[in-house]
């Protein structure tokens, strides 16, 4: 840990920049208040989505969103987005502004799926959307709630082509994501980056059958993809000037092994989410990856097709091994 | 410009690092660099092995329950009995040696908490006599308590809440079940009153020195509990589920407590939005009620339909921008 004078010394920035820069935003509510706040932007969104359908339905006789709604929806997205892009002060304008963006940009994607009869086409407007939101709108919540857009009509997309082979595809995000957010571009995509940490485990949750790995065809790619990112971390961490190779890394390596070859892929992507945070320092990411984790372990072990006694066999060996971790991590002075 | 002062004597995170990046005063390739200077690496050691510890004990006795769940015929109830026992006892005993203000220590006690509940199940398989399950939870949640005394963790602490609170719900259910004045509705806001006397307990503790129950998460936990608990049946009652009004009788007085003390007593922006946002989404419900009461709704008159919706989106967006507000006052006045 280092105060600023001392970050700006060691990286060579500029400190009275450095002090500007980070007084600009000392009034910006907390990462809990913006989700909440969000969640009721979004909850609004869907609210006049609802009115727009039921306006175009009862007064215009249209019963299904076709070209009509997505050209509502487009005008709908144009003044939400010019609306927030006047730096509004309000924190309630602001959601609202990014409510009527996103409710604007679903109705441009569900007119063209309609329209196409084509989930790829309404995934395809949807991310030229987010795209277009991302880079002239800059507003991380719109962003995230676009890019969730798009990636959601993918990943169905992707369900009805691919069935359960998939996550194999969808495991592709994770590296993106990963690269995002060790590499950041000075164009803030730090949502965008989120969403694709998020989507492998997220859709695993519904695409992956929980079973012990070596009984399933599919998932193997995704473990493969996965155990690369685990490998780019742990090479990326020392350079970064981390502590060369300590007992919290070979605790890392032998349970990202363990868990890609033994759990879902799933699994393996919440593990990710929590190197990840621990490399960065991320509490956010520290949560939701632990609450994912503890999830695919419950589903996985509830799921498995296998009698009690096998299942009280495999869950008292996997956790006399992370003990055993533990243990280890302990001799080395890396706990209290 | 406090900030600003802090800024230029106290440690910096990782979202100060974000900002300079997005300012374009640090490069990307040496982002993550940065990022791992301004990490609390002892901080997150300490998480890493927290974690670990925690998923290791809880895939053991997971084992261990799922193995006396198969219930193997062939071994013999005292048996069963012994080793469980054994278990229980070696647990303790392994807690006093490593010691129980250590994080292993703890561990050790809750697993042989969690053991007594797998012994008073054994007993249950041998023995079947056809009892309430609830006596299970009640004797569980009462022997364990001991354990939990003298444990001083806060996570010992929320295994026994849930265990008491289950044992609770199921009395209500399996021995009140046939009185009117019992519904499910009020026994979940019954124990969201309970838990709004253990956030009161929390509280009084924390302030005479208890240090054990300070960490935040622990008054996080209790008022989202309280909160949730609440909300379920207030909501329910809001959106048709049930006809029981009484419940707002207790939702309302509740919030508007967690939120005076929250915002005025122990100022805490966390938990004072908490309650905040769930306040907001019973309003928004009670809103969408009052409108379906006096106006109703049908899709059969399209005027009346196209009223409703734009009635129920206006409150909807309104109470969101109340909430917004509230917010930023709460926020500057704990400033």
């Amino acid at each position: 840990m280092m105060a600023l004078d001392e970050l700006c010394r060691a990286f060579g920035i500029d400190p009275e920049a450095a002090h500007r820069a980070l007084a600009a935003k000392t009034d910006a509510a907390p990462w809990y208040a913006e989700a909440l706040l969000g969640a009721g932007g979004w909850f609004s969104a869907i609210a006049i989505i609802v009115f727009v359908l039921a306006f175009c339905g009862l007064v215009l006789g249209i019963d299904e969103p076709g070209i009509g709604a997505a050209v509502a929806g487009l005008a709908l997205f144009a003044f939400g987005g010019a609306w927030r892009r006047r730096q509004v002060e309000g924190l309630f304008v602001r959601h609202f502004a990014i409510a009527i963006a996103a409710a604007g940009a679903a109705l441009v994607a569900a007119g063209i799926g309609v329209e196409t009869e084509s989930l790829w086409a309404a995934a395809a407007v949807a991310a030229a959307i987010a795209a277009a939101g991302t880079v002239a709108i800059r507003d991380p919540l719109l962003q995230f709630l676009l890019v969730a857009l798009a990636l959601v009509l993918a990943i169905l997309g992707l369900e009805l082509d691919a069935g359960r082979g998939a996550i194999d595809v969808i495991a592709l995000a994770a590296p993106v994501g990963l690269w995002l957010y060790l590499h950041p571009p000075a164009l803030n995509v730090r949502p965008a980056a989120t969403l694709l940490l998020l989507a492998l485990p997220l859709a695993a949750t519904v695409l992956e059958p929980p079973a012990l790995s070596w009984t399933t065809e599919r998932g193997w790619f995704a473990r493969a993809v996965l155990l690369l990112c685990f490998a780019a971390l742990i090479v990326l961490r020392p350079r970064a000037g981390a502590a060369p190779v300590s007992a919290t890394t070979i605790v890392a390596a032998v349970l990202a092994a363990l868990v890609a070859l033994l759990l879902p892929a799933g699994a393996a992507g919440a593990l990710l989410l929590m190197m990840l945070a621990y490399t960065l320092g991320h509490r956010p990411f520290a949560a939701i990856g632990a609450a994912l984790a503890v999830w695919f372990i419950w589903q996985f072990y509830y799921e498995l097709d296998l009698d009690l006694l096998a299942k009280s066999i495999l869950l008292a060996a996997v956790g006399a091994g992370c003990l055993a971790l533990y243990a280890l991590l302990a001799r080395r002075g890396a706990t209290a | 410009m406090t900030g600003v002062t802090e800024q230029r004597t106290g440690a910096i995170g990782l979202a100060q690092v974000d900002r300079l990046r997005e300012a374009g005063l640090l490069p990307a390739e040496r982002y993550l660099a940065a990022a791992t200077a301004v990490r609390d690496a002892r901080a997150w050691h300490l998480w890493a092995g927290r974690a670990l510890l925690a998923l290791g004990a809880g895939q053991v006795l997971a084992g261990i329950i799922f193995f006396f769940a198969w219930n193997w015929a062939e071994l013999a109830p005292f048996a069963k009995f012994g080793i469980v026992e054994v278990g229980i006892a070696m647990a303790a005993v392994a807690a006093l040696v490593v010691g129980i203000d250590r994080a292993v220590g703890q561990a050790l006690l809750i697993g042989a908490s969690v053991l007594i509940g797998v012994l008073l199940a054994v007993i249950g398989q041998a023995y079947q006599t056809g009892a309430d399950a609830w006596t299970l939870f009640a004797a569980w949640a009462g022997l364990m308590l001991l354990f939990a005394i003298a444990s001083r963790a806060a996570a010992h602490w929320l295994v026994w809440l849930v265990v008491l609170y289950l044992a609770l719900a199921l009395y209500a259910d399996q021995v009140w079940g046939d009185v009117d004045a019992v519904s499910e509705a009020r026994v979940l806001v019954a124990l969201g009153l309970l838990t709004l006397l253990f956030i009161g307990i929390r509280e009084w503790a924390v302030a005479r020195g208890t240090t054990w129950l300070a960490p935040h998460w622990t008054r996080l936990v209790l008022v989202f509990g309280s909160a949730a608990l609440l909300f379920w049946p207030s909501t329910g009652f809001l959106i048709f589920f049930h006809h029981d009004a009484t419940i707002l009788v207790a939702m309302v007085p509740a919030y508007a407590a967690l939120l005076w003390l929250y915002a005025r007593v122990l100022p805490d922006l966390a938990a004072a939005t908490m309650v905040t946002g769930f306040a907001a989404l019973c309003l928004i419900a009670a809103g969408f009620r009052l409108i379906e009461d006096t106006i109703g709704f049908t899709w059969s008159d399209a005027l009346r339909a196209l009223f409703t919706l734009a009635l129920m989106v206006a409150w909807s967006v309104a109470v969101t921008g109340a909430m917004a507000v509230v917010f930023r006052r709460l926020q500057r006045a704990l400033a």
